[in-house]
């Protein structure tokens, strides 16, 4: 031992000992063995694994301090932790060193330890410096219930939990909330509309055990409860309507959020939830639903810019999509390890690339304005019109069969009439015959299963030697329909330049037709199908006043698929009865009484058709699909995709201990292994966030970072109880949820105590229920509610509730909002238009997320816009003055009963005796100069900006 | 904070709680446990609730005006005039100049160099060089501080315009004027403390609501963008047939609610609550005498070049001093219209002609206000454009250029008459004394007695400043 040791020695010991006697004497809550995970690691992380931590580039003279081994070295005298022997561990000396040279962490840093800290980690390491796994890395705990002194609280398990740790701390829960309150605030929760009066008088009559229960199972059962959780996925998601970036374009993903109410609707197990979205394209036999699932990826931003490197923000889309990941289920900040090792976690570069190999094959394609990923054709599950509409169309069709076989046979034209009449396939053989150039009628008896075929031609478009032509499928052409009749006529032979004529029904149904034709120069074209006019044929184009001279020969049963060839469309089936005049005499083809009342049938199924409405499919809805080939996958250097590192495999992060034959290759497997129920995060990760959207905060209040960095939990048994819980019960949701809401935690009081302040200001203890501000959807939507407004349609697409006018000019922002009308304009907020490069500034305003990336939490600020928004937004004035409105027609009474219906519908309760006087005397006064109506709407308006009112209680 | 709630300690209190409350988590426990212990203004700032509670370097700029000449102004028409440019004109690009380049925006295949039309000539009696088309701007020459080695990451709009906020090219981050409004807090307690106001040309790049963005911070550090219409914040208008008056006993009857329901409840953000719904009625009256130019003396219009009532970067450069004298911290000006890819001769003649007269007039104006020595002052864009032409012929234009290119400060502790830095003979890249975004960022906030190493923000298990992780320094040689 060499002199400078031996010093360093000597001030060590007595440096050690000043400040364990300092520590045990200042502190003797931590009298009990210091814990690695609660006491030591957040140190750790935050003062030296910067530099000795997980990262391996950035690790400096090969030490890591968050694994034992390193740490201890060879464990003799010198090494950086010597257990035991603080005097002995280099650590100790160079916390407590003044020289900047040998101080750690070094100046330069800025990260200076406290003198509490330092005396934790000298006590650590004279305990032994004993290392934990970080919690958050084992299984849950399967914890027994602790014992508790007060019996007669706990309603569920939770409780117990929560009382476990008040008495452990001294304090005691608050009382339960009213009923009136309770209502109140478990309605908005769980559906994000307040209770109707009604429903809190019929609450408050139900005597019987079990009332509050009821009304838990009845809101649990309603749409608005899909669609209340359902806001909180879109927020995760990052569901908007736009792409993103400057260009911003909308996009039509909205049938996924669609399918996120039903799903959330149904209670789909959340394993189950999960793979749909994640991969429900690579299911085996996968249904248009699961497919429709994976737009949850498919919401990441999407640049579609003429400028950008296309593969460039290609990647950026897939580095989106394992963000997302780790945010959502693992509860890890993934991101970190874009561009280098984590620096807290044990997640190297390495693993997020492997990840990222998982999410890269999915297709993508196109340039510029064009570019984008995969679609579908997602057809709309049949509402209740539908099904209404279908047994109506059903009527229908079977009295248009019974009418069609009680028809007469068909006429054809009359024989002094024609030009020429032929039986089967023929071509004339003098090419100059029959070039009609004005009217002409065409009829033929017809039995074929052929799509397409010609009937009657004169006409050879690739020769450009046009004229007329009838038959079946329109050759082929993109609008034309195959096994439905088509009639071309144009006056040039060279381009087209005439009138298109498709028939709305199919004649190839293997049964006998006669069809015909009949075309008036300059004026009409109709078609005729059995001796009935197809009044539903599409037209396209004007009738020409003459017809090209073809030099094709008329070809019967046959075309000309290039000249002077003409043998293509050949019509295959039985053709006879061909005749063809050069008069319009369509008339001579109806069929009287018979024929008009099988027309008034397809009139009305017509008419049925197109009540629809909405379109039944949506286009292009963006999907996932996987690639035939997965593409190679690289480390990047420093996050640049073009600076390639070694090629990864598709791999889950090492820190899982996944073994190298079951690891995942692609996105189903690793979906599965999310779930599959043995993942130390998953389960824990999405009931802490179940939890947060009751209490405002998690048990663990880092949502999206259960890492070294986050903070731990609250009630970590809790954590664990709950996430066992769930996977125990099949990942059952509602459950859940269930558990939650009927606690005797969840039930108590909000009052805050007078000395919470001081003893828990964060009410980390949960001694009382937080007040938590209405997300913005729920403040508009309670609005709307409130003032009988609000039109509660599910799902479609977006709609555009009242907006600041000219509001996109203003901002310097291409495209223009128009105000939905109608039902639209009032429903529920989450449908609102989500443009994320501008949000509605109203939602804007009162924190609602833009959605370009995953949101975990919604941060709620209290500003004064918020104040102009909700006293001066029209979409808060409309809805006061019709809040005020109904009041006053509904109500036929004195104006203290009004106030007493306006108080049970904005807050649930009936006013105090004090408040009435307060706002009566405020009516009174406003009614000496306003008309009713205006007194009313500024009373209305005052009720829908309270602070009770915005808050669930 | 504390101005806010004047003569009301016991609210100023609960909200200094209640911002605490929401940001403990971001600042830990340990930081938590200091702030409760500060009382009163931090040392050497004006205003409050912020969280510096002191100020790591004496101050010398309290407030920003910062000139965003939205799409990009042309460096080498403007202040960098490059002979051997001129004389190459129309000669391809040599080769050497595309060593470390990015591939171009737009440009395809190998343009040709482009020289500068217009005449340069040292101005004041600093020489500082300009070219003719900003011939007011050369009447204060001797105020500004020219830096032409300016560089950045991006030759793309929206990522480069986030980059010159936010120090990166990712969104989701917060902005300057955020980050000042969560340090240093407002020195107003009837305006927002961080305002952005917009001009130009319609068909510019639009305007993203990040550009403002508050990122990861509070969202009560969000820019306000005052908008051109009649009512410059939304919704400051009470409806029809609700005056001032009937406004204020509408307040009444919710605050006597507000304060009834926070007995009831003993919850503080409802008193939060209640002096928001105040501000908010003081911002009704303040926010349009603020933006009414009318009262404004006709020399002093005339000065700007101003029409009140009549948007323009003009109007926005007066309420510009307007706001920074009642003590708004931050004001950011975007002026659209620089991005001339063709054209660029017509275009930035219309961009100067409109911005020249007005920036000049601020800068005077602030000065016999004895404003701009604490008022920093930024001019530029979100990169410089190419010395090569894009389109040839009379109609060419400059493509994006994010190698080098030029701003200029003036105020605020700046060194006046300055010209810091070279670009190389063409204009191409920075030869000399470099100026990185991030170093431009370290040097606004020491100028705003901020340590940008020391101010950090955690976030995802990270401490992230507005500078990053990437080298940065402080440009000593910019400072007074």
């Amino acid at each position: 031992m060499n002199g400078r040791i031996l010093a360093r020695t000597f001030a060590l010991v007595f440096l050690a000992w000043v400040c364990l006697l300092d520590t045990w004497a200042q502190d003797s809550v931590r009298g009990g063995v210091l814990q690695f995970n609660r006491d030591v690691r957040p140190i750790l992380a935050d003062h030296c694994y910067a530099c000795h931590g997980p990262d391996s580039h950035s690790r400096k003279a090969k030490l890591r301090l968050d694994q034992r081994a390193s740490a201890l070295g060879a464990n003799r005298e010198g090494a950086a932790i010597v257990p035991g022997k603080p005097e002995l561990s280099e650590m100790v000396f160079r916390i407590h060193n003044k020289d900047p040279d040998e101080v750690m962490p070094p100046p330069e840093l800025n990260k200076p330890l406290s003198p509490a800290e330092k005396e934790i980690l000298v006590r650590w390491i004279a305990e032994g410096a004993k290392y934990e796994k970080h919690w958050a890395f084992e299984l849950p705990d399967t914890a027994t219930l602790s014992t508790v002194k007060k019996t007669d609280w706990e309603r569920n398990s939770i409780d117990r939990f929560i009382l476990a740790r008040q008495e452990r701390e001294n304090t005691s829960p608050s009382i339960p909330a009213n009923r009136e309150t309770l209502i109140r605030r478990v309605t908005l929760d769980l559906t994000g509309l307040p209770p109707t009066p009604e429903e809190v008088a019929a609450f408050l009559r139900d005597n019987k055990q079990g009332a509050y229960e009821r009304v838990v199972d009845r809101l649990m059962s309603s749409t608005a409860y899909a669609e209340r959780r359902a806001q909180d996925w879109l927020d995760l998601a990052r569901y908007a309507d736009t792409r993103g970036f400057a260009d911003d374009k909308m996009r039509r993903i909205w049938p996924w959020r669609d399918w996120v109410v039903r799903a959330l609707g149904r209670n789909q197990p959340f394993d189950q939830f999960t793979i749909d979205q994640l991969a429900g394209d690579m299911l085996p036999e996968a249904t248009d639903e699961q497919r429709l699932a994976t737009g949850f990826h498919r919401n990441a931003p999407q640049a579609r810019g003429q400028t950008y490197p296309v593969e460039e923000y290609r990647i950026k889309g897939v580095i989106d999509r394992v963000n997302t990941i780790g945010r959502v289920w693992l509860g890890l900040t993934l991101d970190c390890a874009e561009c280098h090792d984590h620096k807290f976690d044990p997640i190297t570069q390495r693993d997020y690339y492997s990840v990222l190999a998982i999410f890269n094959n999915v297709e993508h394609s196109g340039s510029g304005h064009g570019q984008g990923g995969p679609t579908m054709k997602y057809k709309l599950p049949p509402s209740k019109q539908d099904s209404a509409n279908a047994s109506e169309r059903k009527r229908l069709k079977d009295a248009l069969a019974l009418a069609l076989k009680a028809m007469p046979k068909p006429p054809s034209i009359k024989d002094e009439d024609i030009v020429g009449k032929w039986n089967g396939p023929v071509v004339e053989k003098d090419p100059q015959k029959y070039s009609l150039t004005k009217n002409l009628t065409i009829s033929a008896k017809i039995r074929t299963k052929q799509p397409v075929a010609d009937l009657v031609s004169k006409y050879d478009w690739r020769g450009k030697q046009r004229g007329y032509v009838f038959g079946i499928g329109g050759e082929g052409d993109k609008d034309s329909v195959p096994g439905h009749l088509f009639f071309w006529v144009s006056s040039r032979a060279e381009s087209f330049h005439g009138i298109t004529v498709y028939g709305s029904q199919p004649v190839n149904d293997g049964e006998e037709h006669v069809v015909a034709v009949e075309f008036v120069a300059g004026k009409s074209v109709r078609l005729f199908v059995d001796g009935i006019e197809d009044k539903a044929a599409k037209t396209t184009g004007a009738p020409p006043s003459f017809i090209a001279k073809s030099t094709r020969p008329l070809a019967i049963g046959a075309g000309y698929n290039s000249s002077p060839q003409a043998n293509a469309y050949r019509f295959k089936g039985e053709l006879g009865e061909v005749r063809l005049s050069d008069q319009a005499v369509g008339d001579q083809l109806t069929m009287g009484a018979a024929g008009k009342q099988v027309a008034e049938l397809q009139a009305k199924l017509r008419k049925l058709d197109e009540q629809k409405g909405a379109p039944k499919i949506v286009d292009a809805v963006p999907v996932m699909r996987e690639r035939a080939k997965p593409r190679d996958t690289f480390i990047h250097v420093r996050g640049s995709f073009l600076d390639k590192g070694d090629q990864v495999s598709p791999a889950v992060p090492e820190l899982f201990a996944v073994s190298k034959e079951s690891q995942p290759s692609n996105r189903l497997e690793f979906a599965r292994w999310l779930v599959d129920g043995k993942n130390p995060l998953v389960a824990r990760v999405v009931v802490n966030r179940f939890w947060q959207s009751y209490f405002g905060h998690g048990l663990v209040r880092t949502p999206d970072d259960f890492g070294a960095q986050g903070r731990p939990p609250s009630h970590p048994r809790l954590l664990d109880w709950l996430a066992n819980e769930f996977v125990e019960s099949g990942w059952d949701m509602k459950r859940i949820h269930r558990l939650i809401v009927t606690s005797a935690t969840y039930r108590q009081s909000s009052r805050v105590p007078s000395d919470a302040s001081g003893r828990d200001p964060e009410n980390l203890l949960l001694a009382h229920m937080p007040r938590i501000r209405l997300p913005a959807e729920q403040i508009r939507d309670q609005a709307l509610a409130v003032s009988g407004l609000l039109v509660r349609k599910v799902g479609g697409p977006p709609v555009y509730p009242v907006h600041p006018a000219n509001y996109w000019k203003q901002r310097a922002l291409p495209g223009k909002w128009t105000n939905s009308r109608g039902g639209d304009r009032h429903r529920r907020t989450m449908y609102a238009y989500w443009r994320r490069m501008a949000l509605h500034p109203s939602l804007e305003i009162l924190n609602a997320p833009a959605r370009d990336n995953c949101v975990v939490r919604r941060d709620v600020a209290n500003v004064p816009t918020q104040a102009l928004v909700l006293l001066n937004d029209p979409i808060f004035t409309e809805a006061a003055s019709a809040f005020a409105s109904r009041l006053l027609t509904e109500v036929e009474g004195t104006d203290a009963q009004r106030l007493e219906r306006a108080f049970r519908l904005a807050l649930g309760r009936s006013p105090q005796p004090a408040e009435l006087k307060q706002f009566l005397s405020f009516l009174e006064h406003q009614l000496e100069e306003l008309i009713e109506d205006q007194a009313w709407a500024l009373v209305c308006g005052a009720l829908l900006n309270l602070d009770e009112t915005i808050t669930r209680p | 904070m504390s101005d806010l709630f004047h003569g009301k300690p016991h609210l100023q209190a609960l909200a200094r709680r209640t911002f605490l409350k929401d940001s403990a988590m971001g600042l830990g426990s340990i930081a938590l446990a200091s702030l409760l212990q500060f009382e009163g203004h931090a040392d050497g700032l004006e205003g409050g609730g912020g969280v510096l509670r002191k100020l790591h370097f004496p101050a010398r700029a309290k407030r920003v005006i910062y000139l965003f000449m939205a799409g990009g102004p042309s460096h080498v028409d403007l202040f960098d005039p490059k002979p051997l440019l001129n004389e190459m004109d129309g000669k391809k690009i040599p080769p050497h100049l595309l060593k470390d380049h990015q591939s171009f925006a737009l440009i395809r295949g190998t343009p040709s160099l482009k020289g500068s039309p217009y005449s340069f000539a040292p101005r004041g009696q600093s020489g500082i060089i300009m070219s003719e088309l900003l011939p007011h701007l050369a009447t204060v020459a001797d105020e500004l501080t020219v830096i032409r080695s300016m560089k950045t990451t991006t030759n793309v709009h929206d990522p480069g315009v986030n980059m010159m906020n936010c120090g990166t090219q990712l969104f989701g981050r917060p902005t300057l004027g955020a980050w000042l409004s969560y340090g240093l807090g407002s020195e107003n307690n009837n305006l927002p403390g961080y305002v952005v106001l917009t001009s130009g040309y319609d068909d510019g790049q639009p305007l993203l609501q990040s550009f403002w963005g508050n990122g990861f911070l509070d969202s009560r550090h969000q820019g306000v963008p005052f908008l051109k219409g009649p009512e410059p914040v939304l919704h400051l208008t009470n409806p029809k047939g609700v005056d001032r008056n009937r406004r204020r006993q509408q307040l009444d009857l919710i605050n006597w609610m507000n304060k009834r329901h926070h007995e009831e409840v003993n919850d503080p953000e409802i008193l939060s609550r209640v002096a928001s719904y105040e501000m908010a009625y003081r911002m009704q009256a303040s926010v349009p005498e603020l933006t009414d130019l009318s009262k404004e003396s006709k020399s002093t219009l005339s000065l700007y070049g101003a029409n009140p009532g009549k948007p323009s970067f003009a109007n926005n450069c007066l309420l510009a001093r307007r706001l920074v004298e009642r003590g708004v911290r931050f004001v950011q000006l975007y002026d659209r219209g620089w991005d001339s890819h063709t054209h660029i001769e017509h275009e930035h003649k219309r961009q100067c002609g409109a911005a020249d007269r007005p920036i000049t007039a601020l800068i005077k104006d602030l000065k016999q206000r004895g404003l701009l020595e604490d008022t920093l002052v930024i001019w530029g864009g979100e990169f410089g454009r190419t010395p090569v032409a894009q389109v040839s012929g009379k109609t060419y234009g400059r493509d994006h250029h994010p190698h080098a290119f030029t701003m200029w400060m003036a105020g605020g502790g700046t060194k006046p008459g300055l010209t810091y830095g070279e670009t190389n003979e063409f204009g191409y890249h920075v030869a000399e004394n470099p100026v990185h975004v991030r170093d431009l960022h370290a040097t606004i906030l020491h100028l705003l007695g901020i340590d940008h190493h020391r101010f950090k923000y955690k976030f995802k298990g990270l401490d992230l400043g507005l500078t990053g992780v990437d080298p940065s320094r402080v440009v000593k040689g910019l400072l007074a």
